[in-house]
């Protein structure tokens, strides 16, 4: 059974490119364009993701998230102009789980959407996964026992070093490294050059987890003092 | 030890030397006054004190003359002596003295009749051709003296003996004096002439023949100075004896007593003393030297001692060193002007006895006195040399006086001040100054004219004339209060504008004069008011257009990079379509980003830019930056060098926004360089400020005139290459608002950027 998707913008063009691009990827798409049509369409309909522009008549974006928000547990995508962080803030405070500014890039929109729908219906909740040897972040897993990162579900294809890495993150989410300390606890040696070495393996594991490498949102820079691993 | 050797030979090279120089100037002092005040012949005094014979004494001589006169007036001593010639001596006997004026006169007369207790006013005078006496006084004369042995004497008129305590004085034959045992001393007068014999020789009194001033003995027998007719029949013998002793009188009611006839004791007494204070001299003399040589030896460490103590005297007022040392210089003016002339000021005569004192008693008052007087030279010498030692050392020591501290916290105390308070006290200060002036007129003519000011109608009237005198400054600093405060409130308005309050309408009375003023500065800053809200308003604008438009923009493009995106994944396209596909492809990405980069430039130059301040490593964010980029670096026909430092270089700003800035300066270093040429990131730190510097070689020509921070500014107009000609405008507005200071050069083709951060003294952790 195809997984049923409401697309939801007052800019008809944009929804029907949104519906081309999911439906190449085989997905269902329903389309509305204003708040109240959505509400409607998703009450008729066994919604089980949502793509919703804020800025549109009749009812705006984020009062119909949290209409909805009342009666489905569904993920739902925020997708708008505005791409200020006090926007994307604000969206994901009013129970949106993902915020994509316009204009967007469609492959990782599709990449957020398949990501979603994954955690969504095929893991089901994601507390089941909670254990000793599991360490859960976002669409992240990390098993600590076989050293294997999960990403939505997916095991990740890491090098041994890379492994090494993710495992240092994992264990100690939100903590910044500096990257000779990740050097001397990776590498296991004294630091040289460990900004060049690191860097290089940080965008290496960014582009194996990351929707958009060039913009991440597990990996980051904490610019003039190290690198961390983003809690979510 | 060899430190505490060290320290101790500069004590005592600082001791020695000082006590050298103290004892030696004040021997020389002494000497001054010594001959000064005796006058006479150098040589001659220090043989006589050193002979130790009181009999060389001038004091002797001149006693002995006494004695003979007295003795002579005694021979003639007349039963009837008519009442009018007693007043007569008194007048003659001044004259005979010579005294300088009325006052020395006076006092000699004093001291005389009281040390020595003759009256000679009523007892002893002068008849013309010779002193003359009570036949009543010559007599009690002789009880007084017979019984003191120190001078003995024989008085015979016409061969008969009046009075004598000693039978036996005569001669042999061949006129040799005979003398009792321990007596060497004997004058005899004949009634022509006196001959004295000295331990059995006789001395040449008479020389030529003539008296003078300066002849040793005041006895009759000169040419000019003949033997009165009264006494041509009368003889004399005075004999003295070698080592006089004191002879105590039965008679003790009268406390002159026992000074009356022991002048010769005194004199040797005398003579004892000095030869003992000239034996100190000599000896302190050479214990100085030796302690002066002391001092030489350790000169080096004197000095460091010396310097010691400038140290700590140059942390003294000014006023604590300069008193004492006027006070001494004073000292010394007063001893010098005893020197010029001892009556320059006769009030201050009794001062002069307090140094007189010090230099003629100082032989009778023993140790202490001594010890009293070399401290007071002491005291005097180390309050110069201090104030020398001072000056050496600090060519600047009266900079810190206790008046210019005061002087210089009540002008700072005053600058604090507004200035309409500074005005006022001013006026105030100038107000007193007149009043004082006014009054200690007005005293200093009520004295002056004291003798004529007798009306009371005057008084009154000047009275009143001086209250209004008063008056009148009074008025002057009402008056200058009123323009005070006007001059504050000017003030305060301009002060409020400078910060920035401009919305406050300030009121002036119409009549302060400084009113035009004040309404002038509201027209300006209503002026400014309106400006600045105007301003503020299409900044607010301008912001809120670029952001509308923006989304606007946003929306539509999104159509169609989803579209462009659709067709990308179409197959069956042809192929030169394809190819449109990917320029629009391209063209509409660079529209984003362009969209983003005006949007966020906007709110940077508004000033609505959020910034996260923390603490960063610039260094390493370099690094990190350059490590970011290096695929893109690598892809270049450009080499990176980079000189960072290893240790962290700690500022003060927003990590992401500054990450953007090195960014954007690599990309368009690496855009804009020419092929082959080399980037420069350097970055340098001195502990205050960090400055990292991005250098490249421009591909085109730099267009010096341009100013690259401006928005859409690029080396070429055509604008046909990939950037939104915002990046150095971005880098610049983030810059700033993280607190940097951001600047461009162009040299030539060399096209620098500057950043320089305010160093952070905290380290990361």
């Amino acid at each position: 059974m195809k997984e049923c998707i409401l697309v939801v913008d007052d800019d008809r063009e944009i929804v029907k490119a949104i519906a081309l691009l999911l439906e190449k990827e085989d997905y269902l798409v329903l389309k509305a364009y204003d708040g109240m049509q959505a509400l409607e369409m998703a009450a008729e309909n066994p919604v089980q993701l949502m793509i919703i522009d804020v800025m549109m008549p009749k009812l705006d974006g984020l009062s119909a998230v949290m209409k909805i928000r009342e009666q489905k547990n569904i993920p739902i995508i925020v997708l708008s102009a505005k791409s200020e962080e006090t926007d994307k803030v604000l969206g994901l405070s009013m129970g949106a789980d993902d915020y994509v500014a316009k204009p967007y890039n469609p492959a990782e929109l599709a990449a957020r959407v398949k990501s979603h729908l994954r955690r969504y219906t095929s893991l089901g909740d994601i507390h089941a996964f909670v254990s000793a040897a599991n360490i859960v972040n976002g669409k992240l897993m990390f098993n600590g026992g076989e050293k294997v990162l999960y990403a939505d579900g997916e095991p990740v294809k890491l090098t041994a070093t890379e492994t090494k890495i993710v495992d240092l993150f994992m264990h100690n989410l939100g903590r910044i490294f500096p990257a000779e300390e990740i050097y001397r606890r990776v590498w296991n040696e004294e630091a040289y050059a460990a900004e060049n070495t690191v860097m290089v393996h940080i965008r290496r594991i960014r582009e194996k987890i990351e929707y958009n490498p060039k913009e991440p949102e597990y990996l980051k820079v904490v610019w003039g003092i190290g690198y961390k691993m983003e809690k979510k | 030890m060899d430190t505490k050797w060290k320290k101790n030979k500069a004590v005592i090279g600082f001791i020695s030397w000082f006590l050298g120089i103290s004892i030696l100037a004040f021997n020389v002092w002494m000497l001054f006054m010594e001959f000064s005040c005796y006058g006479g012949n150098f040589k001659k005094q220090v043989e006589t004190v050193f002979q130790e014979d009181y009999q060389n004494m001038e004091e002797f001589r001149s006693s002995i003359s006494d004695y003979l006169n007295l003795f002579l007036a005694m021979s003639v001593a007349d039963k009837n002596l008519p009442d009018g010639n007693r007043n007569q001596g008194e007048a003659t006997w001044a004259e005979e003295k010579e005294m300088e004026s009325e006052w020395d006169q006076y006092v000699y007369a004093e001291e005389y009749s009281e040390d020595y207790g003759y009256d000679y006013k009523d007892s002893y005078y002068w008849q013309g051709d010779g002193w003359r006496m009570d036949a009543a006084e010559a007599e009690e004369y002789h009880k007084d003296m017979k019984n003191e042995r120190n001078i003995l004497y024989r008085i015979e008129k016409e061969g008969k003996v009046l009075f004598t305590n000693e039978e036996s004085l005569g001669f042999m034959a061949d006129s040799v004096p005979v003398l009792p045992e321990g007596y060497n001393f004997l004058l005899y007068f004949n009634g022509e002439e006196v001959k004295i014999w000295k331990d059995g020789r006789e001395i040449e009194i008479y020389g030529d023949g003539y008296y003078r001033e300066k002849s040793a003995w005041y006895v009759p027998g000169y040419y000019n100075f003949p033997v009165g007719e009264a006494i041509k029949d009368s003889e004399v013998f005075i004999a003295a004896a070698k080592v006089p002793i004191i002879y105590i009188n039965n008679d003790f009611d009268r406390y002159y007593h026992v000074y009356t006839n022991d002048r010769l004791y005194d004199m040797q007494n005398n003579i004892r003393s000095r030869k003992m204070a000239y034996e100190e001299w000599i000896f302190t003399s050479v214990f100085a030297l030796a302690l002066l040589f002391t001092g030489l030896v350790f000169r080096r460490e004197r000095k460091a001692a010396e310097f010691a103590i400038a140290e700590f005297t140059g942390k003294l007022w000014y006023e604590v060193k300069l008193l004492p040392v006027l006070a001494v210089l004073g000292f010394l003016l007063l001893l010098f002007l005893r020197f010029i002339n001892d009556l320059w000021w006769m009030e201050w005569n009794y001062v002069y006895e307090y140094i007189d004192r010090f230099i003629y008693y100082r032989y009778y008052r023993g140790p202490l006195m001594q010890v009293f007087l070399y401290s007071i030279v002491f005291m005097c010498i180390l309050i110069l040399w201090l104030f020398m030692n001072d000056r050496r050392y600090h060519k600047s020591a009266w900079k810190k006086s206790l008046t210019g501290m005061v002087i210089r916290t009540c002008q700072t105390a005053s600058i604090k001040l507004p200035i309409g308070k500074r005005m006022v006290r001013q006026n105030i200060a100038i107000c007193f100054f007149i009043w004082i002036m006014c009054i200690t007129g007005f005293l200093f003519w009520i004295v002056a004219e004291e003798g004529i000011f007798m009306d009371e109608m005057e008084l009154v009237c000047y009275v009143l004339l001086e209250g209004i005198t008063l008056c009148i400054p009074f008025l002057f600093i009402k008056n200058a209060k009123k323009m005070a405060r006007a001059m504050d409130n000017l003030v305060g308005q301009i002060q409020a504008i400078h910060d920035g309050e401009l919305e406050e309408e300030r009121e002036m009375p119409e009549d302060s004069g400084l009113w035009e003023a004040v309404e002038n500065l509201n027209d300006i800053r209503n002026g400014m008011d309106k400006a600045v809200k105007e301003q503020i308003k299409s900044e607010r604008m301008k912001v809120e257009l670029v952001a509308n438009v923006s989304h606007d923009i946003k929306t539509p493009l999104t159509s169609i990079i989803s579209y462009v995106e659709l067709l990308k994944k179409e197959e069956e396209l042809p192929e030169h379509v394809k190819e449109y596909v990917d320029i629009l492809d391209s063209k509409s990405q660079r529209l984003k980003s362009m969209i983003q980069d005006v949007f966020e430039v906007s709110k940077a130059v508004s000033g609505n830019l959020p910034v996260l301040m923390e603490d960063l490593d610039l260094a390493k964010l370099l690094r990190q930056t350059i490590a970011d980029m290096e695929e893109q670096i690598e892809k270049s026909a450009i080499t990176v060098k980079t000189e960072i430092p290893g240790n962290p270089v700690i500022i003060h700003a927003d990590g992401e926004r500054m990450y953007r800035v090195f960014q954007n300066l690599i990309q368009n270093a690496l855009k804009y360089s020419l092929e082959g040429s080399r980037v420069y990131i350097t970055l340098q730190e001195n502990g205050k400020t960090a400055v990292a510097c991005v250098k490249n070689i421009s591909k085109e020509e730099l267009n010096p005139d341009i100013d690259f921070t401006e928005r859409f500014a690029r080396g070429d107009k055509s604008r046909s290459d990939g950037g939104s000609g915002l990046g150095l405008s971005i880098a610049q507005s983030f810059t700033e608002a993280c607190g940097g200071e951001f600047r461009v050069e162009a040299m030539a083709d060399l096209f620098v950027v500057t950043i320089s951060f305010v160093q952070q003294l905290s380290a990361i952790s």
